[in-house]
């Protein structure tokens, strides 16, 4: 199998070298100008044509309230929840004030087998995200022990909750913010929209394999950090 | 998969009337057209962000060799299992041994036309290996046994009530509908099912990211994500152009990608994976195998004529504004790859001889090369195709031209340097055309149709003389 | 004054010399002396589009020897210009001596309507037509020479005419040369489309720069909507009378 490799590697080191002129440069994407207001109503507006419904909400009150409403409306019993330290301060245990609404984590199952089961029979999975990104109504996760996979994908509805503080204005920024502190994950997804196909006859078909509905909760966190770019 | 490139002009003629094809081809394709340049507007420059692209790929295939080297270093360091194949056969058989040695009992695919180019999935199908296409159209196709009629809905011209019956038949489905959404909903409970106890999920890649050793998918239904993140083994299958240097570059393709392919920003999902799982996560795969492919590439690098074609993104913005592609769809094109990428890749990787009508049925329009963000001059390579099938190129196959062909060039090129002789030759032409032509095949491919004026006495040569 | 060497192709001399007449007309109109060069013989296109390169440098030789000496070659054809223009100094990537000759009449080469409009820099030719015009952007005019704006600027200032929109106005007629015969069901159905389009649009008149898109085109309307024609730019131009299109 070397040998194969450097075979390869040989003949395409060997050819002749063709003449690569530098790459030339494009005017600035506009959302690196704007200001958080523009890029948050940019990222709705991005958001809301990819057939996402996005609430804002100011404050933990209003986030759990919104929640407790989409909750109801979607006639959600079991919710899986991604494990980062914000989805824990949210304290969703007590909007389950009747037992008919079970919130569950990954980490509950010790079996991956058990919890791979159980992600794809819940009616929603309830994630944060690591960016949220303006130029095209993107949500990025960085999958790891806290945010698995599964949970964004395999339910019919995925609930995302987005600080306002992870807006950034274009793809670049959040991936800059991610190398400078922990680096890339094993997988990166970049969310925009819920699943789509037209296949058959042209037709929209939404929920194909991944969520049919994407419901974002973007909160105002403003109070605390103030991190733009 | 069956090369049935030789078919071309049968299967034209069948396509130009057959109306469930007629209607999207009329109407889809400039659809997706106009949204590209819908997309592409959100660029305060775009023309700058197409000629950025374009450098980046000519970059990227200049630099090939470095490239794959620091990938290959850099997926291995994140934990990736990197396998080179020079065939495609060898690929297959990497594919069918990991199967057998883990006992997969079966697989699922993400849509990928490096795999269709492999033949993977007759591979398994004799390795008694049962093979699930996940993108609905390529789910479609797959059971009813079809090739792909165009790169983004390869079965989008597929009535419903053939769809319902395959799925009633193949997919478990129980009650009959012509509803596009309820057969869509049939297709994902079935596939579903496969998704929860797959143990072995098979993707193409967009784009592989050397400084990381990242692969990179895109697509809008999220059956890659499931092929990716549901069962313990991932195997991802990338032919050696599919690189670019850095994730900055990568960033802009995937913008150009979406844009020049659907119109969108963004697909609906896009993931960039940096090997396999790490330990403690609770999903995603335990192993990870890259397969990067020759299969005849390193053969068309070493031409730096042919070489451009490796700079290829797969967006399709050739395929739907060609007016050819337009008329008679993917089925002609007889392989993996369709429209005038098609008309290239087909004909270097089976060679000039199979293909003729490939790059023969081209107007030389050049609407291609003017929307290709990967600065590829489709026209260029076509005309040296031709030029090399006439002298019989051996390393491309070349069929050689025939007698008469050759005849008539060589009698042209004589005549068309002594006036005298250009003046007598077309002044025998002209009247043998219009006494004695009506009956010669290409006259009448001419006037079956269409009226041709009458051969006027004089010449404007002769005209000017007086 | 100006002097401008005439390029007519072999379409034009052989079949539709009517171009060359009435280009010719235009142009001393405009007050330009025209040359035609007698040795002239062809471009080579056909052969060098069937890949025969040795045999177009054939062509290609005798050409720019003909046409070298002059200061401007005007040619009523958008593919035969790009042929010489950008064809042939590829041509002679072998043979520098040559592709420095080509090099230097390529920029001195023009197509009929890019020398009124860029070179001689007039849009009001003193023609008139009274009703809708409708223009086909034919392929090589358009994408390779990058020539759309100048024949539309000539068709508006033309009296009485008015331009207007037609759909897919850029999209491929199906002539392509060979193309058009040996691949006859494929041509027939763009050749199709394209006389929908210049139906649908409610132009009185057709006009376009490439005499091979005119055969084609002409040759379809006649055989399906005798009444519906369309004109070579130069024709549509050379018309100063209270014409009116059929």
């Amino acid at each position: 199998m070397n040998s194969v490799r450097n075979t390869i590697l040989e003949r395409l080191s060997q050819a002749e070298k063709t003449v690569c002129p530098d790459l030339p440069g494009i005017p600035p994407l506009p959302h690196l100008a704007m200001n958080r207001e523009e890029l948050t109503e940019t990222f709705v507006r991005n958001l809301q044509e990819q057939s996402a419904e996005v609430h804002r909400v100011n404050g933990f009150e209003e986030l759990r309230s919104t929640l407790a409403t989409a909750i109801k409306e979607n006639n959600l019993t079991r919710i899986c929840v991604s494990e980062d330290d914000f989805m824990k301060s949210l304290d969703l245990e007590s909007l389950s004030n009747d037992s008919s609404i079970t919130f569950s984590k990954p980490s509950d199952f010790k079996d991956k087998t058990i919890y791979k089961e159980m992600v794809f029979n819940v009616d929603a999975g309830l994630t944060s995200v690591d960016f949220a990104v303006a130029e095209s109504g993107t949500l990025i996760i960085r999958h790891c022990k806290e945010n698995a996979r599964l949970l964004s994908l395999a339910p019919l509805i995925h609930l995302v909750v987005v600080r306002q503080t992870t807006l950034v204005p274009v793809y670049e920024s959040a991936l800059k913010q991610l190398l400078e502190t922990s680096g890339l994950p094993s997988q990166l997804t970049f969310i925009t929209g819920p699943s789509m196909t037209a296949d058959i006859m042209a037709t929209p078909f939404r929920g194909m394999h991944g969520p049919r509905r994407l419901v974002v909760i973007l909160l105002d966190d403003s109070m605390e950090t103030q991190h733009i770019r | 998969m069956d090369v049935k490139t030789e078919s071309y002009v049968a299967e034209a003629k069948k396509e130009l009337v057959n109306p469930s094809s007629r209607m999207f081809l009329d109407f889809f394709l400039p659809v997706l057209s106009a949204v590209r340049e819908i997309g592409l507007s959100s660029f305060p420059d775009p023309q700058a962000a197409v000629e950025r692209a374009r450098a980046i790929r000519r970059q990227s295939v200049g630099r090939l060799g470095e490239l794959l080297e620091t990938f290959e270093r850099n997926a291995m360091k994140a934990g990736a299992k990197v396998f080179w194949a020079k065939t495609a056969a060898d690929a297959n058989m990497y594919i069918r041994d990991l199967i057998n040695r883990h006992k997969i009992p079966y697989v699922t695919k993400g849509k990928s036309m490096i795999t269709e180019e492999m033949g993977l999935n007759d591979v398994l199908a004799k390795n008694g290996t049962p093979v699930y296409e996940t993108d609905l159209g390529e789910f479609i196709i797959q059971l009813l046994e079809k090739p792909p009629f165009h790169i983004i809905g390869p079965a989008i011209n597929i009535p419903t009530d053939e769809i319902c019956r395959i799925f009633m038949e193949r997919a478990g489905m129980e009650n009959p509908t012509n509803d596009p959404v309820a057969l869509g909903q049939a297709a994902r409970d079935f596939l579903r099912d496969k998704f929860k106890h797959m143990q072995m999920g098979i993707t193409g890649v967009n784009m592989a990211v050397a400084e990381t050793g990242s692969i990179i998918n895109v697509e809008n239904e999220g059956n890659i994500r499931f092929n990716k993140s549901a069962p313990a083994i991932q195997v991802s299958v990338m032919s050696i152009e599919k690189i670019v240097a850095s994730l900055d570059e990568a960033l802009h393709m995937l913008r150009m990608l979406c844009r020049n392919g659907t119109g969108q920003k963004l697909t609906s999902y896009v993931t960039v994976d940096t090997g396999p799982r790490k330990t403690d996560e609770m999903d995603g795969p335990e192993e990870l195998h890259i397969i990067i492919m020759d299969n005849g590439r390193s053969k068309i690098y070493e031409n730096p004529k042919t070489r451009e074609v490796l700079q290829c993104i797969r967006c399709g913005a050739c395929i739907n504004i060609c007016p050819v592609f337009r008329q008679i769809g993917g089925y002609p094109y007889g392989w993996a790859y369709t429209g005038p990428i098609g008309k290239l890749l087909n004909p270097l990787l089976l060679g000039l001889d199979r293909t003729s009508d490939l790059y023969g049925a081209c107007t030389l329009c050049n609407a291609c090369k003017n929307v290709c963000p990967a600065g590829i001059d489709h026209p260029s390579m076509i005309l040296y195709f031709r030029n090399r099938n006439m002298e019989q190129d051996q390393v491309l196959n070349g069929k050689g031209a025939t007698f008469s062909e050759r005849f008539f060039a060589n009698t042209a090129g004589i005549a068309g340097s002594y006036p005298i002789l250009w003046n007598t030759a077309t002044t025998i032409g002209k009247t043998a055309v219009s006494r004695f032509g009506s009956g010669h095949p290409l006259v009448k491919a001419w006037t079956e149709k269409r009226a041709f004026p009458p051969m006027p006495k004089k010449t404007y040569r002769d005209i000017r003389k007086k | 004054m100006k002097k401008a060497a005439l390029f007519i192709p072999c379409s034009v001399n052989l079949i539709l010399p009517g171009i060359a007449v009435a280009a010719d007309l235009v142009l001393k109109r405009l007050g330009v002396t025209t040359v035609y060069p007698d040795s002239q013989t062809c471009c080579g296109q056909m052969v060098y589009n069937k890949g025969f390169f040795d045999q177009a440098k054939s062509f290609a030789r005798h050409f720019i020897q003909v046409f070298e000496n002059f200061d401007a070659v005007v040619c009523p054809s958008g593919s035969c210009t790009a042929m010489v223009k950008h064809r042939y100094p590829t041509l002679f990537d072998d043979e520098p001596s040559m592709k420095k000759r080509a090099e230097i009449l390529s920029t001195r080469i023009f197509e009929f309507s890019e020398y009124i409009v860029d070179v001689l820099k007039i849009e009001d030719t003193g023609a008139a037509f009274n009703g809708k015009v409708a223009y086909h952007e034919s392929c090589h005019l358009n994408r390779d020479l990058g020539i759309s704006a100048q024949p539309k600027a000539l068709i508006r200032a033309a009296k009485g005419a008015q331009l207007v929109h037609m759909n897919n106005a850029d999209q491929c007629c199906g002539f392509g040369g060979e193309f058009s015969v040996a691949y006859p069901d494929i041509s027939n159905a763009l050749v199709g489309s394209k006389v929908k389009c210049y139906l649908e649009s409610g132009a009185d008149i057709l006009v376009l720069g490439e005499p091979g898109c005119l055969l084609n085109i002409n040759g379809y309307l006649e055989r399906n909507h005798p009444g519906k024609r369309a004109m070579h730019i130069a024709e549509f131009l050379a018309e100063q009378g209270e014409h009116h299109g059929c």
